[in-house]
């Protein structure tokens, strides 16, 4: 796993970003696939809305913004195919939802989605799980103590 | 349009088709619209990112769409309507 930090090469994410635009024998599913691991494996916060594909670290402001490089209809296959691994199915329909994807790994990796998937309206939100702090790890292993 | 051999990696079509009805309540419920498309039609669907091998087919303008219309009497004359429950 690369973290992003404050010592991350920024132009270094954008061109990792730009490969993961690159097809694969797998087409959107394969895209779906690295776009998510690209999320996990540098810590992440992903949006897509308006035709723009913006990254940032976890948690904190975003970074930088591309434009979307692939047809509309890409688009609108990969928030299909989000709706389709969220563990939630009944919290999705094809047109929006929000929900949990669950990568694989040791441990797993669940990441929140958000999407909405119409003919007007294309958008997506990657967000890693909150990183619990000192105080709230304390305070939930008093919870369980008591 | 899914392949109807599949896979369904986008959901299968039965779940997909009750998305849908749970986003629009009030069109009659869920259903499945099968329709034969003549292979070559098909083949002009297929791109880097829409391989067949994922089970799914994009018709769109300058991929198989314009064929798919000018054949689309046929098609659609041929349509088998599934019931989803």
């Amino acid at each position: 796993m690369t973290p992003a930090s404050p010592s991350c090469d920024r132009l270094a994410i954008a061109e990792l970003l730009q490969k993961v635009f690159t097809p694969t024998p797998q087409g959107v599913v394969g895209l779906v696939e690295e776009l998510l691991e690209f999320c996990r494996d540098h810590q992440l916060h992903l949006k897509i809305q308006d035709n723009s594909c913006a990254v940032g670290p976890a948690g904190e402001a975003i970074w930088d913004t591309i434009a979307w490089p692939l047809p509309k209809s890409v688009l609108r296959a990969t928030l299909a195919r989000i709706a389709a691994l969220c563990v939630q199915p009944n919290a999705v329909t094809p047109y929006r939802g929000e929900g949990e994807v669950t990568l694989p790994g040791n441990p797993p990796t669940v990441l929140q989605v958000a999407f909405t998937n119409t003919p007007t309206e294309q958008r997506l939100d990657v967000r890693l799980p909150a990183v619990p702090t000192d105080d709230t790890a304390n305070h939930e292993h008093r919870s369980e103590e008591s | 349009m899914y392949l109807e051999s599949g896979p369904f990696l986008f959901k299968p079509p039965q779940d997909y088709a009750r998305g849908k009805s749970r986003e629009f309540p009030d069109e009659g419920g869920a259903v499945i619209l099968v329709l034969d498309v003549p292979d070559e039609i098909v083949q002009n669907a297929v791109s880097e990112w829409f391989p067949l091998s994922q089970g799914l087919v994009q018709f769109d303008f300058g991929a198989g769409m314009e064929e798919l219309l000018v054949a689309w009497p046929g098609v659609a004359g041929s349509a088998e309507i599934r019931s989803v429950t």
